[in-house]
């Protein structure tokens, strides 16, 4: 991957491309890419939807490459929705194929001078930017059977579907997997709604005549290669676990530690639970059969297959299998046990192209609000139904839920830095909380959710028993976590590396050998620190302080059952986590 | 209570999966750590228990020493692989980021041991569910009759081949939708074991 993709929707004249060398880019990828290029180029207080903030699109590290797992991509910009940083990440073809057209970085700057609409296409030969008013309106799905009929059946598609037309700050970006369906999204923050507002509908990837990215030293690579593949399979999560269950597996514990937000994260657990879980999802979707039922991967070359797909009592295709925060969110989150239901709302979010967590948060604050009552499928699905139908309610929702609280009145919304908070309840694992407060991203999971960092060396050891040792572990968490986003590795590889040391040493020696030179612990230290340093630059430059590195107030004031805990970490604490 | 006895086709027996995701209830010896109570009295390997059992919980508290927890009359206890994910690490037992849920983890009990014999809610999640469950089935659960009825409900027409004969107390019965609804308002002594 040794060069940059511009594409400039304002140019006078109309949309242009050009191609460029990675100049102060060279080395990165992923998340190190993105950041980067929006600390560098995008203006920290523009408006999100403006031509003056920038779109990322960029390849892991070793995506395009023959590493096993590496197909993770990430899109960056500044977000509509937190108005800070954003870094989204997704599977899908997108990233190997991009890899292997030699792209570190798409760049998407300005925007149309109109409401037209544009796709781009990339293969070997070079890059076409094309008017697609045919596609204005269409969903993801429609999009991408149009896309495939005029370009094959085997390009990878990068798209919006009509929330990111209508600029709306959950509006996701989807990525097509190997079945060439819209089912892998960069969700969080808005990053569709971007896309949306340069103009540009839909990029379209061929990799037909180009080859997989060499690594530096291959025979290495290849033995490095083969350990770290064998290290997941024989692993009881990323070989056993994650395949059988997908990771729905989570519901039944989460729900059995009492931090399943449910009914809008006004108590720990659900009653439905073991109605949605991983082992009676996975049940039910043997039972239905089908190509890829309940075991699948999301992108060629995933040795986990974490994924799956989900067929109705017919056997007809309804989406991929939903995962474990889409069964929360429209599931428990909203008092509905019913996966049918579930995966039916996962596939209007991907068609819409919305990300799952902020909608299912969303529509518990809506039914807080007496819009529907909790349980409410049908009702849930109306509302759903209005946002991909752009009426006034559906704006408001399709904006998030800090945006549904604030018209509707409502004062319990789980969000940070307006982005709403994932399937556990910071305060019976607050340091997990500590995570959601202090991320650059916004309330985020991921943002914490490798791997690991005092194996990796990262910050040095903790005594994980010491009640203070949450904000340390928490930062160590954030800093293997942006290093890890950098690769494009899924952060599933985690356990493996846990538990098995060859394993980790397998994937240390996967990214030496690949680069050309050794990787240590403190190579990635300074990897993620740099990538934190830059993301905590931009949002103090966009006016984010420390009082945006806080829970909402009623996280320390409610108990949450069953253990009627409250969140408890300090500010001063919490204002520790960069002190480094 | 209810005893009723299933003999079911081998590749049944994962169809009576919910009832231990649910809980089923064991009366049993309490007063005794979750060790001897896991390897003692269900029956799992001292390796069993730590290698595969990644994740328990007694009455929704992580625990991180089997040896120290103690059971009770009326606990609930749920077994669990290891878990994906930064949630997964946490709840471990004895793992690495325990420290983000100390609030809620399980803590050593200081009442002293005393024999006893009680009633514990049994749980199993995943591969323990796949591995365990059956031999637990098979010594015979307390269940809700209405959790049998929801899972005879989702096989309507399958229900005699999965289930080659039932016994309730000292009589043969068949096992069709009618039984199941007339069970569902009691609490059933069940045992699952395998047709010869």
């Amino acid at each position: 991957m040794d060069k940059i993709l511009r594409i400039d929707m304002g140019a006078s004249g109309g949309p242009a491309v050009k191609t460029e060398a990675l100049g102060d880019y060279a080395g990165l990828g992923g998340r190190a890419m993105t950041s980067a290029v929006v600390l560098k180029e995008v203006p920290p207080t523009c408006h999100p939807l403006s031509g003056e903030n920038k779109l990322v699109i960029a390849p892991g590290l070793l995506s395009g490459s023959a590493a096993a797992v590496s197909g993770r991509i990430s899109v960056g910009c500044k977000s509509p929705l937190t108005g800070g940083i954003k870094e989204a990440n997704s599977g899908g073809q997108g990233a190997q194929v991009m890899g292997r057209l030699g792209y570190a970085a798409i760049i998407v700057e300005g925007k149309v001078a109109d409401d037209s609409l544009y796709k781009v296409f990339i293969n070997k030969d070079g890059v076409k930017l094309e008017p697609a008013g045919d596609l204005k309106g269409l969903g993801n799905y429609a999009t991408v059977e149009k896309l495939s009929a005029q370009y094959g059946k085997k390009v990878a598609c990068i798209t919006i579907g009509q929330a990111g037309e209508m600029k709306m700050s959950a509006a996701s970006i989807a990525f097509t997997d190997m079945e060439q369906r819209p089912t892998r999204h960069a969700g969080r923050g808005g990053v569709g709604a971007v896309m949306g507002s340069k103009g540009l509908k839909a990029v379209i990837l061929d990799d037909d005549g180009m080859k997989t990215r060499s690594p530096a030293d291959p025979e290495k690579f290849k033995a490095a290669n083969k350990a770290f593949a064998e290290g997941l399979r024989k692993h009881p999560v990323t070989g056993e676990g994650l395949a059988a269950f997908g990771t729905n597996m989570l519901t039944n514990v989460v729900n059995e530690a009492g931090a399943y937000p449910t009914n809008n994260f006004q108590k720990g657990q659900f009653d439905g639970a073991s109605n949605i879980s991983g082992e009676t999802q996975a049940a039910l979707e043997n039972e239905r059969g089908g190509e890829g039922s309940a075991t699948h991967g999301c992108h060629r070359g995933c040795v986990i297959r974490c994924s799956g797909t989900f067929y109705d009592k017919d056997g007809n295709y309804v989406t991929k299998q939903p995962e474990y925060e889409t069964v929360w969110a429209h599931g428990g989150n909203c008092g509905i046990d019913d996966l049918d239901v579930i995966a039916q709302m996962d596939r209007m979010d991907d068609d819409f192209g919305l990300d799952t967590i902020e909608m299912g948060a969303t529509i518990g604050v809506a039914m807080e609000a007496g819009l529907a009552e909790f349980g409410d499928s049908q009702g849930a699905i109306k509302l759903l139904q209005e946002v991909g139908d752009g009426t006034s309610l559906g704006r408001i929702l399709g904006n998030g839920a800090a945006v549904t609280g604030q018209v509707f009145g409502v004062e319990r919304v789980p969000v940070v830095k307006r982005q709403s908070m994932p399937a556990y309840d910071p305060r019976t694992v607050q340091g997990i909380g500590v995570t959601y407060a202090t991320t650059t991203m916004g309330a985020d999971h991921t943002a914490g959710y490798a791997v690991t960092a005092n194996l990796l060396g990262v910050g040095g050891s903790v005594d994980a028993l010491k009640p203070e040792g949450q904000v340390e572990l928490s930062r160590n968490l954030q800093i293997a976590t942006a290093a890890i986003d950098s690769t494009g590795m899924c952060l599933f590889i985690a356990f493996a590396i846990l538990d098995q040391p060859d394993t980790f040493n397998a994937l240390v020696d996967l990214i030496g050998a690949f680069i050309g030179q050794p990787m240590t612990a403190d190579d990635v230290t300074a990897l993620g620190k740099s990538v934190l340093e830059k993301e905590r630059e931009f949002n103090l430059a966009a006016g984010f302080t420390a009082k945006d590195d806080r829970l909402p107030d009623y996280f320390k004031k409610e108990a949450l059952a069953p253990h009627n805990v409250t969140f408890n970490v300090t500010d001063e604490e919490l204002d520790t986590v960069f002190n480094w | 209570m209810i005893q009723l006895n299933l003999h079911v086709d081998a590749s049944c027996v994962s169809l009576f999966s919910p009832l231990l995701e649910k809980g089923v209830v064991i009366q049993t010896r309490t007063g005794c750590t979750l060790r001897d109570f896991l390897c003692g009295q269900l029956g799992l390997s001292g390796d069993y228990l730590d290698q595969r059992v990644q994740t328990l919980f007694l009455d929704a508290r992580p625990v991180d020493d089997v040896d120290t927890a103690v059971i009770r009359d009326g606990s609930t206890l749920a077994l669990s692989a290891a878990m994906p994910g930064l949630l997964g690490a946490t709840m471990r037992k004895g793992g690495r980021y325990a420290a983000f849920r100390k609030d809620i983890s399980q803590h050593t009990d200081e009442c002293g041991i005393c024999e006893a014999t009680g009633r514990v809610t049994v749980k199993l999640f995943n591969m323990v569910a796949r591995e365990v469950g059956g031999r637990l089935l098979e010594a015979g659960v307390e269940v809700d009759g209405s959790d049998l009825q929801r899972i005879a409900d989702r096989y309507p027409e399958d229900l005699s081949r999965i289930i080659r004969k039932a016994r309730m107390g000292d009589h043969e019965v068949t096992p069709d939708k009618s039984l199941f609804s007339t069970l569902s308002k009691h609490r059933i002594l069940l045992s699952v074991s395998i047709a010869k």
